[in-house]
């Protein structure tokens, strides 16, 4: 009798659970395909009948632009891949090394620490100060270095995030085990900690890998205009819409550059494309979710 | 002697771990500390005759600005307002979502759901914003043409009525977000041994009361942490959903401006560093007392979940 | 994170301001100065100054000491120049002998401007000329931070070829009676608003004679009315952008906004220079009302102002039928006088509508020395050659002939948007002492010196008010107008209702300070002008 009432309860639980997951998924996609679709609809059509589902008339001419510009367009995605790796592996390392340290509770100095981060993540000495050091004491200026060390190689609250996990959901009596059979921290990190922390390497990986791919700010900053071999996706993006928002709030009386202008398929043709990769490599992430899951049952 | 020697194997033990904590914090002193010194901008009248740093020291009255008038009050109601209501619905939402989301056993039907609800976290609000014209344009958006329209219903004109912007903007901030805030707690979830639920079973507890006595509890500190560093930043606003979605529309400004917003509006056409810096300096202090402020709090309730 | 982007976007959104205007017609030749004869001849070889003023002074320039090598700012909207280095090199070797500077170009978003000077200037880098645009916006902020240094000393010693060029206009970039821009030394026209249509639907509908009554803007309501019940998809009545307006094509008594429009003067007033706030007129009212009733009657579309595509695109696209927008008082009406453009849209302008030329609409670019410029002695000197050398403003702005441009049979200049140097923003160089361009249509000069003779000026042409001590207002008065403003003008609101309360916003917000302030330093300009 009771088992069956239980099976039933979890059931129960299942299905709202699927449906609830379902709905949420469908409202999350639903604007990703109009985003698709609108890239694949024709400039004319837009504008004469603004935005639908199922367009009247279609046209592959946002992906036409897109190919005949693929020179600065692929170099603008390498651009992004190398940056996004190289930015969030060097980040993670640094990321995590600093968040176990703080998660050893009998650290000296800890607290210390702690308000030092928090208080580096509330007070910013502002960009002009930030720009100073980076282009006159470290000359980074017109490198790919500047865009990926300004700002987001590492960042307070994903330390705080790591540091919590390592603190709540790694067993102590595991620690402690390893520690009196003469593990130095290292490997305690290393061996033990990590394996069980998959999931929150996966998480915090994906978020920078996500603050990397859409910043367009560095690139604005420390990339000057004939650098443009040096723009990332986002920031040529950015770059086009300011272009356009310039373009139209003002009016300079002389002849405008029609190229420099991508319509507003183009425009979303490019959002489409901006987000395809990080779809593509997010089921990797999802694959490391699991390991770690069913791993640190195992060990249990 | 023997206190010594306890000393010696103490630092031994912990310098690894000051090891590792060195890149970490010569990124902090370079990228964050040393720029420290930018903050004086803030008090200094802007002078680049005398460098940007060296400007004659004014006190408050690059300050004054963000007082001045009745929209700087509205502006910070707002502010505070919608981070509060971002907040409590959002941490709910995450949470039961969450939780609903673990109860899922199909692997594939949770991969999907999960790649599906993260896609809009990954799209930029720039596209969000062309995305909800397409649903709230008057004319040829989805909602009145597609929804309203086939009703029977008159059309509404999204972009000036400013009643119904609360919800629209934190119904895309959800949207937006959800996503990826269930992350942090899925995490923490599925960090809980099923050792637990599965002698809750035993004892016959129904999945609700397994869910009430030990998820929610075990989702504590990650709650914490998340609440806290929340109201640190009460007093910033997400600039893309306040400026771009409403697209800059008049009527609108009593219920989308914020400061980041107004300060972006009314130095457009100034262009003054100086209060720019001054607007960034209030947003720290505010943020860093409400830190300090929570923290403290926290502390006296359960001292283990204290950010420090 | 997002302190950063604040503080970009607060400084980069600078450049992205009302323009309204910039360089109005494009370059123009002065044929009633004999002096300059056209350089049409390439100048690849540096010989001669054909076609040029003598640069007054060249005999105090030291040719002993080493070239000094000047910053030059170009603005671009985004790409490279692929000749950039070829046009540099040519220049160069052009103005070497002459004065003894050589030049680096450095390529700027026309986005980014104030944000790269900005930064530039906190970090000590290289910052010698700056390029102003638009002054109406940009030039307080440079002048209040000291950015850019005074430069009447300057132009006294070594810009004598710039004061003769300028004359009285050099005024326009004066502020408290000190020069810190030298404006452009464009045709003294003020820019029109007109009437665009849509060639297709005026086609279809036969209303060719019907535009050709249209006098004033309340006789194109019926064809309005025609579209809004025959074509219902169309938009009847738009603005090229919101910033733009609606309104500017209506008869109306003239008003000199003296910059930010906290504060005009009304033009043919007993009282010249009386300061009043232009929001509280009748006429403001009546325009509005205007709008209001073409809103309400569906002739302007709910979306115009947060719609994504420009006016030109929609009305291009067939999607509007008629659209307001900047024409040049030489710019014909189409309708019979075709152009290249006819088969899609028709220039309309309208007879009753008057455009003032104001302190703003003159010097929408200015060049000015940065205060980090070790050399601004160096600085005037180059500034100097480019006001009265035709070859260096030529090469500047559109490049080496032949392969940037070409020059046509009647004397037009051609651009080459092959070519890997166009389309430089701005004005560089002395329009005057340029071709004109193809596009500009026949006997231009002598169509500019009309429009020159028929021009009105501001009786404040020249005064520029200095709102330091008032940037609290200034900044609550933008925050009230760009609440208001647009949705007010464009009729999308009941002016009967929002007018007021706009006003009494404004007051709170401290635009009477404003006005009294901004009589006070009128009185004290027209009585050193001596008006």
């Amino acid at each position: 009798m009771q088992k069956r009432r239980k099976i039933s309860s979890n059931r129960r639980w299942e299905i709202g659970g699927n449906i609830v997951m379902s709905i949420l998924a469908i409202c999350a996609i639903v604007p990703f395909v109009l985003l698709t679709i609108s890239s694949l609809t024709s400039e004319s059509a837009i504008l004469k009948n603004g935005y639908q589902f199922w367009p009247k008339e279609w046209s592959l001419d946002a992906y036409a632009y897109l190919l005949n510009h693929w020179k600065s367009i692929g170099n603008a995605y390498l651009i992004s891949i190398i940056v996004t790796v190289t930015g969030t592996v060097l980040g993670i390392m640094i990321i995590s090394t600093f968040a176990y340290a703080l998660s050893r509770r009998k650290l000296p100095g800890r607290s210390i620490l702690i308000f030092i981060l928090i208080f580096t993540m509330l007070f910013r000495g502002g960009a002009t100060a930030t720009y100073i050091i980076y282009s006159q004491i470290f000359h980074i200026k017109d490198t790919i270095f500047a865009l990926i060390i300004p700002g987001l190689l590492m960042n307070g609250f994903y330390v705080m995030m790591f540091r919590t996990f390592f603190e709540n959901s790694v067993p102590g009596a595991l620690m402690e085990a390893a520690h009196i059979d003469g593990a130095s921290e290292f490997k305690l990190f290393t061996k033990i900690v990590v394996p069980l922390s998959l999931p929150m390497f996966a998480t915090v990986g994906l978020t920078l890998g996500l603050s990397y791919w859409n910043d367009w700010t560095n690139s604005l900053y420390y990339i000057s205009a004939k650098h443009t071999e040096l723009l990332s996706i986002q920031a040529y993006l950015n770059k086009v819409n300011e272009t356009i928002a310039f373009l139209a709030n003002n009016d300079l009386g002389q002849p405008v550059p029609v190229e420099s202008i991508p319509s507003m398929t183009v425009r979303m043709a490019i959002g489409v494309i901006g987000v395809l990769p990080i779809i593509c490599a997010y089921p990797f992430f999802q694959k490391w979710f699991v390991r770690g899951i069913t791993e640190g049952a195992i060990k249990e | 002697m023997n206190k010594k020697v306890k000393k010696k194997i103490r630092w031994k033990v912990y310098i690894p771990l000051y090891f590792m904590s060195l890149p970490a914090l010569i990124y902090l002193f370079i990228n964050n500390l040393l720029p420290l010194y930018g903050l004086q901008i803030a008090f200094r009248k802007l002078d680049y005759t005398k460098g940007v740093f060296n400007g004659d020291f004014v006190g408050f009255d690059n300050f004054k600005f963000l007082f001045a008038t009745s929209d700087a009050w509205v502006m910070t109601r707002n502010t505070v307002l919608y981070n509060l209501l971002f907040m409590v619905v959002g941490t709910v939402l995450s949470i039961a979502v969450a939780i609903l989301f673990n109860e899922v056993r199909n692997k594939i039907a949770s991969r999907i759901y999960q790649t599906a609800i993260l896609i809009p976290y990954i799209i930029s609000m720039v596209v969000v914003s062309y995305l909800a014209y397409a649903f709230l344009s008057s004319e040829s958006g989805f909602i009145n043409n597609g929804i309203l329209k086939v009703f029977g219903k008159e059309s509404i004109s999204w972009y000036t009525e400013a009643k119904y912007w609360p919800f629209i903007l934190l119904i895309i901030s959800q949207w937006k977000g959800l996503g990826y805030s269930i992350l942090m707690y899925l995490t923490n979830i599925m960090s809980i041994s099923t050792d637990y639920y599965e002698a809750a079973a035993i004892d016959g507890a129904s999945r609700w009361k397994q869910i009430k006595a030990i998820t929610l509890p075990q989702l504590k500190p990650t709650f914490m942490m998340l609440t806290i560093l929340s109201i640190g930043r009460m007093f910033y606003s997400d600039f893309g959903l306040f400026y771009q979605i409403p697209r800059n529309s008049g009527p609108l400004y009593s219920v989308t401006t914020t400061i980041d917003t107004y300060v972006f509006r009314a130095l457009m056409k100034l262009g003054n560093v100086s209060m720019s810096s001054a607007a960034g300096f209030y947003q720290s202090v505010v943020g860093f007392i409400l830190i300090l402020g929570s923290n403290l709090i926290i502390r006296k309730v359960s001292k283990e979940n204290a950010i420090f | 994170m997002k302190r950063k982007m604040l503080s970009f976007l607060l400084i980069a959104a600078m450049s992205v301001s009302l323009l309204g205007g910039c360089g109005n017609t494009d370059e123009i030749s002065d044929t009633a100065n004999a002096t300059v004869t056209k350089d049409t001849t390439e100048t690849k070889d540096t010989s001669e100054t054909e076609g040029s003023q003598e640069v007054s002074n060249a005999g105090d320039i030291n040719f002993d000491e080493d070239p000094y090598t000047l910053n030059v700012p170009l603005m671009i909207y985004g790409g490279s120049q692929a000749d950039l280095q070829l046009v540099q090199d040519e220049i160069n070797q052009y103005i070497l002998d002459k004065i003894n500077v050589q030049i680096e170009l450095e390529l700027i978003n026309a986005t980014d401007l104030m944000n790269v000077y900005t930064l530039k200037a906190s970090s000590n880098e290289k910052l010698d000329l700056i390029h102003v645009i638009p002054v109406s916006n940009t030039l307080m902020p440079l002048v209040t931070s000291n950015m850019i240094t005074p430069m009447d000393d300057l132009v006294a010693e070594w810009g004598q070829g710039i004061s003769d060029v300028l004359g009285d206009a050099i005024k326009v970039g004066m502020l408290n009676n000190k020069l810190y821009t030298l404006p452009q030394n464009n045709a003294t026209i003020a820019t029109f608003a007109a009437l665009w249509f849509n060639t297709e639907l005026l086609k279809k509908y036969g209303l060719e004679d019907e535009i050709r009554n249209v006098k004033t803007i309340t006789d194109i309501e019926p064809m309005l009315t025609l579209m809004k019940e025959n074509e219902p998809s169309i938009i009847p009545y738009s603005s090229e952008n919101p910033s733009m307006g609606y309104t500017n094509v209506i008869k109306e008594v003239l008003y000199d906004k003296l910059g930010n429009g906290y504060g005009s003067i009304e033009i043919g007033s007993d009282d010249t220079y009386k300061v009043v706030n232009y929001y509280e007129s009748e006429d403001f009212m009546r325009k509005c009302k205007l709008m209001r009733d073409w809103y309400v009657k569906g002739y302007i579309s709910k979306d115009t102002l947060t719609s994504q595509e420009t006016g030109f695109d929609m009305l291009k696209a067939g999607k509007v039928f008629c659209m307001i927008g900047i024409a040049s008082p030489i710019d014909e009406n189409t309708l019979d006088n075709p152009n290249s453009e006819s088969d899609v849209r028709i220039l309309w302008k309208l007879e009753d509508y008057q455009a003032l030329l104001t302190t703003t609409d003159y010097s929408h670019d200015g060049w000015a020395i940065s205060s980090s410029c070790e050399r601004p002695d160096k600085a005037m000197q180059f500034l100097n050659l480019m006001y009265t050398d035709s070859t260096l403003s030529t090469l500047m702005q559109r490049g080496i002939e032949g392969q940037h441009y070409t020059v046509t049979a009647d004397n037009y200049a051609e651009l080459n948007r092959e070519g890997g140097y166009w389309h430089i923003l701005g004005q560089i160089g002395n329009p005057r002492l340029m071709l004109p361009l193809v596009d500009s249509g026949a006997d231009y000069w002598e169509r500019i010196e009309i429009a020159e003779k028929e021009t009105i000026f501001s009786p404040a042409f020249g005064f520029m008010f200095d709102s330091s001590n008032y940037a609290n207002e200034l900044a609550a008065c933008e925050a009230v107008y760009a609440e208001y403003y647009s949705v007010i003008e464009c009729g999308a609101v009941d002016p009967e209702v929002e007018i007021p309360k706009f006003l009494e916003k404004l007051k709170a917000a401290g635009i009477d300070t404003l006005i009294a302030a901004k009589q006070e330093q009128l009185d004290a300009w027209v009585a050193a002008n001596g008006k």
